[in-house]
């Protein structure tokens, strides 16, 4: 589903080239991790898959378009964990966890919701903080939690959000081992049970090569087996 | 005679009689600010999403906020004729115009990873607003919301001074009467409810569903005053002249003296008030002064910046008579006030590792805040300096309308006369001087920080002086945190 031909990237405008005519492919369904130095543009191959860096020369392609060009609700066929986890502090957790279904709802259903979410609602948004180890924190402030903590509900937004394709970078980078172990086994068997292709970048050597169907490696020379 | 202002009627019966007048002066108030911060949010997500009217309303407001809230008044009143609706349209505007500019700022210094995670999830703009953007500058909107309050009280009562009905009517009733007695209590009055105000201003923001309460009741008040009746017969007179701006042959000789007057005003006042300010600001501060000389320095400028520098103003007209030392003396008294506050709390702000070290050569409280926290503060305590005097400026336009000399008295007799002409060619020399000026002072400031090295903090041709040291100032009382806002990223 999901095509990488020939890829050129640079992180900037004017930097230089961080990887050149890197090839890749995957199918639904498939777990996939890249590992590579720190620097190594990793973050910024994901982002380009993700659509958010148009690269200098090749193609990205899902399901035979470039993901550049999905537009408004088609970006939620693309789920993305990102680095810094990226979530709206102020806001409820339950809210963050939540947001992972803008994509599906109309403007006034995402109004009602961040006034009132029904019963249905709160149970979607409790059900992914299950998922993730985190039960019961749906009602605290997104900014009292603990950075392992946010990680994981980062990821419960992108369980809710059901995504055609996960990127999650680093998405055990501030956990602990055994939680480590866990939200990768999640994130593996949700993609085999969905169809969902999953690329994660890892640093961990020996965690890719347990969870992951293939490991590749991010160097200067492209994406190595 | 001048006696009786010191004895106030504080007579239970007029105490009575002034509950009307002071709801009126509240509910004109609240109003005013409930239109300002929903419009003034609502355009300032527009250009925050590039939605169309955003940019068009954005340099509409550029022009309004370039005459001063008062000089607005007079201008409503002309359109829409006395009373409270033309001082709630004149109000609005005013800080409609300043909340959008504000809250774009604010909006724009959000951190964007999380609105993009938003937009990843397929979120439209709207709801990327409503679930990234306002809950992220929530806090300092909030802030600069409740800081818009407190001025608009004070321009309330002043534009009940000018023909706006409540509190000022009340007031300028009593001194035209020569009722000094009960002049002094409605100064009293003003004063004490500017200080409750600030403290209000804590408890609201810690509680949003305050907030939005008072949203609502404000916009049905709003809805409820709009004047009705479209501007007739004598505003379309009163437009079509002022559409002609005219000056008469020796108005354009009276010119350069009237600017000069103008000026001289609120620099005199300003350099005075920097002046004095700065050891005031010791005897206030919390990390140099003893706690008793803190308490009393600290209520001496309270009471100060509470009284709006028209109240001064009508005062001191009194012992004065009209004319511009009237207009320096009340812009001298209230900026002293806000200066000693805002010059102690900018010295407390200051990185503490400095002091301490002098602490720990053994020198004293004041010792270790001149030599480690004054150095350092410096800088912005000249930038605070510079925007009082843009401030002052505007204010000195204003007092001319109370006979404090300068354009101000000129725009006020041209409407008086209704020479609609002359009065929209006052206009237009005060805000072209004013823009001029805010150029001006932006540039010094911005050289002057660049030469003592301090980071800009904020945007001062929206936010009156102030804001920024209170909002971090007033975190610590908060549970909510609003720290200064870092400046917008490049995108
Ligand atoms: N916006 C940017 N402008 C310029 N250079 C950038 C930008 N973003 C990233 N870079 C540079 O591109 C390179 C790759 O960055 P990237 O974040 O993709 O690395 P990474 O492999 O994810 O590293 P890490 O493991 O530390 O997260 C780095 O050298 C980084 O400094
Ligand atoms: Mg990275």
């Amino acid at each position: 589903m999901l095509h990488v031909e020939q890829l050129t990237l640079a992180a900037a405008e004017g930097a230089p080239p961080l990887l050149r005519g890197a090839s890749l492919t995957l199918s639904a369904g498939e777990a996939l991790a890249i590992t590579g130095p720190s620097g190594a543009g990793k973050t910024t191959l994901l982002r380009a898959i993700a659509g958010e860096i148009a690269p200098r020369a090749g193609r990205i392609l899902l399901h035979g378009r470039p993901t550049a060009s999905l537009v408004g609700r088609e970006r939620a066929a693309i789920g993305f964990v990102a680095q810094a986890h990226d979530l709206v502090e102020p806001l409820r957790t339950d809210r963050n966890v939540l947001a992972g279904a803008l994509g599906r709802w109309s403007a006034a259903r995402a109004l009602r919701v961040f006034l009132w979410p029904n019963r249905e609602e709160e149970a979607m948004a409790e059900d992914a903080l299950a998922a993730v180890g985190l039960s019961g924190a749906g009602r605290r402030r997104t900014a009292s939690l603990s950075g392992g903590e946010r990680q994981r509900v980062a990821i419960a937004r992108a369980l809710v959000q059901a995504p055609h394709l996960l990127l999650a970078d680093e998405p055990v980078a501030s956990l602990d081992p055994v939680a480590a172990q866990r939200t990768l086994d999640l994130l593996t068997s949700l993609a085999r049970e969905r169809g969902m292709g999953l690329i994660c970048t890892l640093h961990q050597p020996d965690l890719a090569a347990r969870h992951f169907d293939r490991v590749l490696r991010l160097t200067s020379a492209g994406l190595l087996p | 005679m001048l006696g009786a202002l010191f004895s106030p009627d504080l007579s239970p019966a007029y105490l009575a009689a002034l509950a009307g007048p002071i709801a009126e002066t509240l509910a004109l108030t609240l109003a005013a600010v409930s239109v300002a911060v929903v419009a003034g949010t609502l355009l300032a997500l527009a250009s925050a999403l590039d939605a169309w009217p955003g940019r068009m309303l954005t340099s509409v407001g550029t022009a309004l906020r370039a005459v001063p809230d008062l000089t607005l008044a007079v201008l409503c009143v002309v359109l829409f004729g006395l009373g409270a609706g033309a001082a709630l349209v004149a109000l609005a505007l005013y800080y409609t115009a300043s909340a959008a500019k504000a809250f774009a700022g604010l909006l724009a210094a959000v951190p964007r990873a999380p609105v993009r995670a938003l937009a990843g999830t397929g979120a439209g703009g709207a709801v990327q607003a409503l679930w990234g953007l306002l809950p992220l500058a929530a806090p300092q909107m909030t802030a600069y919301g409740t800081f818009v309050f407190e001025c608009a009280f004070r321009a309330a009562v002043v534009v009940g001074a000018v023909g706006g009905g409540g509190i000022g009517a009340e007031l300028v009733g009593s001194l035209a009467a020569f009722d000094l007695p009960r002049a002094s209590t409605c100064i009293i009055v003003t004063v004490a409810l500017a200080l409750l105000l600030e403290r209000g201003a804590l408890f609201v923001r810690m509680h949003p569903r305050a907030i939005a309460a008072l949203l609502a009741l404000g916009l049905a008040l709003a809805i409820a005053w709009w004047p009705r009746i479209l501007p007739g017969d004598h505003g379309l007179r009163a437009a079509s002249g002022l559409a002609a701006p005219y000056l008469p042959a020796e108005q354009w000789r009276a010119l350069p003296r009237l600017l000069a007057e103008t000026f001289a005003m609120a620099a005199g006042a300003t350099l005075l008030a920097a002046v004095l300010a700065l050891p005031l600001a010791f005897a206030c501060s919390r990390t140099a002064s003893a706690p008793a000389l803190r308490l009393i320095s600290r209520i001496g400028a309270a009471v100060l910046r509470a009284m709006p520098e028209a109240v001064w103003a009508l005062v001191l007209v009194l012992w004065l008579g009209i004319g511009p030392a009237v207009g320096a003396a009340a812009l001298f008294l209230h900026s002293l006030g806000a200066l000693v506050r805002l010059f102690a709390d900018t010295i407390d702000a200051a990185e503490p590792t400095a002091r301490r070290a002098v602490l720990r050569t053994g020198a004293g409280r004041a010792t270790a805040a001149l030599y480690g926290a004054l150095p350092l503060a410096a800088g912005a305590l000249g930038t605070h300096a510079a925007f009082r005097f843009d401030w002052n400026l505007r204010m000195a336009t204003v007092l001319g309308l109370i006979g404090a000399g300068g354009i101000g008295q000129e725009l006020y007799e041209a409407q008086q006369l209704m020479h609609y002409g002359e009065l929209s060619a006052w206009l237009l020399v005060t805000a072209a001087m004013l823009i001029g000026t805010e150029r001006a002072v932006a540039a010094l400031t911005g050289a002057w920080r660049k030469r003592v090295g301090v980071e800009p903090t904020r945007d001062w041709l929206t936010a009156p002086p102030g804001f920024e040291v209170r909002t971090r100032h007033r975190a610590r009382f908060s549970s909510i945190h609003a720290a200064a806002v870092p400046s917008a990223p490049s995108r």
